[in-house]
């Protein structure tokens, strides 16, 4: 899991503090990949 | 500075109550554009209103007849507006400096927004730039099939350079002009930290996974974001593990990258062999 480690939990961290949407990792099959999951923060 | 983060604070909470996480993102984002601006005012409003509380006092000791005459003559003298006299030359010389203040804080205003808005400005049209090679919105695999279909993998090299450089200049701009963090991207589909995220991810997935020599302009890429997206985290008081290795938990299950790994593969990429080693 080393792939992206360096800046993973930053991005996670920041975009739950923006109110940044999981839209982004949904994919075409309309399958969401569970990631950036946040719906919180401001 | 104590009570501007108070008040921040305050609206911060009035945001929170109106958008609550039941509401949609669309109807969230839209009601949350709002919160930088109003931000603004708030802060020119509290400091007017403390200059004019603060020179009232002034008045009042040197003179004023009443407490409503020295806010008067505060209000007259703040905003410029001669509508109140003042009398003696010890309020005629606070008059002067707090007419000097009034102005000073407009011109002050009037100075930062064209700053904000060109920072803000330079921000997005990267962020709209890589709809054309992302998608909308952007995600890491829109980046790798985009590239892999139009052109070759060298002008992905382009797109590296380029967010290393968007990076850094986010790193000074967002940590001097703070409330640029909240002005957020025009439509909700496009988000500043989620161009950002899948160009970090695009760039860890083609040096991990993509079967190709690993590119340095990508590692120099990842570095920067890193490093100035640690800088915000940093001014947030973001917590966040300071020296991750592989052991560290991430926030994308295994499944996940192997499911992206079989898109990426449908699409014509050639995927390294051993997938253990690129996760």
């Amino acid at each position: 899991m080393g792939w992206c480690v360096n800046y993973d939990a930053i991005v996670e961290a920041l975009l739950e503090r923006f109110t940044c949407p999981r839209t982004e990792w949904h994919l075409a099959s309309g399958q969401p990949l569970l990631r950036r999951s946040n719906e919180r923060g401001r | 500075m104590r009570l501007s983060r108070a008040l921040a604070r305050v609206i911060g909470g009035v945001f929170d109550l109106l958008t609550p996480p039941r509401r949609s993102y669309p109807t969230r984002d839209r009601i949350l554009s709002l919160y930088p601006s109003i931000m603004l005012l708030s802060y020119q409003a509290l400091w007017l209103g403390l200059s004019v509380v603060a020179f009232a006092l002034g008045f009042a000791a040197l003179g004023a007849s009443t407490p409503i005459h020295a806010v008067a003559l505060s209000g007259s003298s703040l905003f410029t507006l001669g509508t109140s006299h003042t009398a003696g030359a010890g309020q005629a010389a606070l008059g002067f400096v707090e007419a000097g203040v009034g102005l000073t804080l407009l011109a002050l205003l009037i100075a930062f927004i064209p700053t904000l808005y060109a920072a803000f400005q330079r921000r997005e049209i990267s962020v709209s730039r890589l709809s054309v090679r992302a998608g909308i919105p952007a995600t890491p695999w829109g980046i790798l099939e985009i590239a892999q279909s139009v052109s070759s993998y060298e002008r992905l090299d382009e797109l590296w350079r380029e967010w290393e450089q968007w990076f850094i200049e986010l790193g000074e701009t967002h940590t001097t002009l703070t409330i640029l963090n909240f002005y957020r991207s025009p439509t909700p589909d496009q988000t500043w930290i989620g161009a950002a995220t899948a160009v970090l991810d695009a760039a860890a997935l083609f040096n991990a996974a993509v079967d190709e020599v690993p590119s340095p302009t990508a590692g120099l890429c990842i570095r920067s974001g890193w490093l100035n997206l640690r800088r915000l985290a940093d001014y947030f008081h973001v917590a966040y593990p300071l020296d991750p290795d592989r052991t560290t938990p991430i926030a994308i299950e295994r499944a996940d990258f192997d499911r992206v790994l079989e898109r990426l593969t449908r699409s014509g990429i050639a995927i390294v062999r051993d997938r253990d080693d690129a996760w």
